[in-house]
């Protein structure tokens, strides 16, 4: 994303992507995913795109014996003020909440040795609005209510995307359906706190792309889905009318692929879950969603 | 204390012949709350902390990442070092 960004910061990206490892390449993409060591000037001392420990050490190696021949001038900083691209800045929703989602595929019954150490993240902004989705109305056990259905398509549709592997695209609001939250009211714990529980279905289907996976040319030609239940534990704070705990998670079924997402072989339908839960609305959390935009901020607004 | 070559081995080989057990019993109990639908809160625990990335999964967090660019140019020039970026196609610190 930065690579595409007109302004400072996107021109002090390319100009040490492009004297990286892979720099000028179009084929099989126009990628410059790695890790870099430059200097502020934006003169590159080392690359690389590995996952590899040792060949990250002698990244580092490499980057430090070069930064000792650098001169004073490639020290100083590319720019200092930052007129910012707005068309790739998108701020956090005032008085809304952030989760940290992760998500990995489930054990399977029928292969003893599948491997599930995969995992990736993605982080939810809600709106306050959409926060308030959540919020009972009256505080006594066995309250019953339903969330908001946009706000269970939002969840749907931007997080309920199998990206274990690798990258997906979101659901269109189209293509989510059996979208239900029903929250209950539990119990009152100390301190005034209530216990809230959360049931629920999602399921998202889009037909099947056409589209070549450049590195391995293999085309999608099934659909890809998800089929999920959704519970949640989550504990109401009502004097700050806020949430101290919001425990969400999502499992069932996955099918299909997406171009990137490295499922060719493995198209399912396979056990996937998604867990969320809460971060402190502090700076360094607030770490963009995957499809944070236009569409993202307003998914949930009610019509 | 300088511990022997042969103890260190052992260790290791033994702590790979226990984590196979504990492994599939994991497995098998994340596997039974799935199938029971999530109904109590020790299946929704037991799930859900399967999920989340253990401690050794999230050591990459205590790197003190700055997770704006822009930012981590001002710092490089003010402190005299050089940078190290971790670029991807989505964001690092979170889905890429």
């Amino acid at each position: 994303m930065i690579i595409h960004k007109q302004d400072q910061e996107g021109s002090f990206f390319r100009k040490i992507a492009e004297q990286g490892h892979y720099a000028g390449r179009t084929i099989p993409t126009s990628t410059r995913q790695g890790l870099y060591i430059a200097t502020a000037g934006g003169n590159l001392l080392s690359s690389r795109n590995t996952t590899q420990a040792k060949q990250v050490t002698g990244l580092i190696g490499r980057g430090l014996a070069a930064w000792e021949k650098v001169n004073p001038d490639q020290i100083r900083a590319f720019g200092v003020e930052l007129d910012a691209d707005p068309n790739y800045t998108v701020q956090f929703p005032e008085g809304g909440m952030i989760l940290r989602e992760t998500m990995r595929d489930l054990p399977r019954e029928d292969q003893v040795r599948f491997e599930t150490w995969r995992h990736n993240f993605d982080h939810v902004w809600l709106t306050r609005d959409e926060v308030n989705a959540f919020i009972p109305e009256a505080l006594e056990p066995d309250f019953q209510y339903s969330v908001r259905e946009s706000v269970v398509r939002k969840l749907a549709r931007f997080h309920f995307v199998d990206q274990v592997k690798g990258e997906a695209t979101p659901y269109r609001d189209s293509k989510v359906k059996n979208t239900v939250l029903n929250a209950k009211v539990e119990k009152e714990l100390k301190g005034g706190h209530w216990f809230v529980s959360l049931n629920g279905t999602a399921a998202c289907s889009v037909p099947p792309s056409g589209e070549k996976n450049p590195y391995s040319g293999q085309k999608i030609r099934k659909p890809r889905s998800v089929d999920l239940e959704i519970r949640g534990r989550l504990i109401f704070d009502p004097e700050s009318r806020s949430f101290t705990r919001f425990d969400l998670l999502a499992f069932g079924d996955r099918e299909g692929t997406a171009t990137y997402n490295f499922r060719f072989d493995d198209m399912g339908p396979a056990p996937i879950g998604f867990a969320f839960e809460l971060l402190p609305n502090r700076p360094e959390n607030r770490i963009r969603p995957k499809f944070a935009g236009s569409r993202y901020q307003s998914a949930s607004e009610r019509q | 204390m300088k511990i022997p070559n042969s103890f260190l081995v052992v260790a290791v080989a033994a702590s790979i012949w226990l984590s196979q057990p504990i492994l599939a019993q994991q497995n098998e109990a994340v596997s039974l709350a799935v199938k029971a639908g999530v109904q109590t809160n020790r299946q929704f625990t037991t799930v859900f902390d399967f999920i989340r990335a253990s401690k050794e999964e999230n050591q990459w967090r205590s790197v003190p990442w700055i997770p704006d660019l822009w930012e981590g140019i001002q710092i490089s020039a003010r402190t005299q070092k050089p940078m190290f970026i971790w670029a991807m196609n989505g964001d690092p610190l979170g889905c890429v």
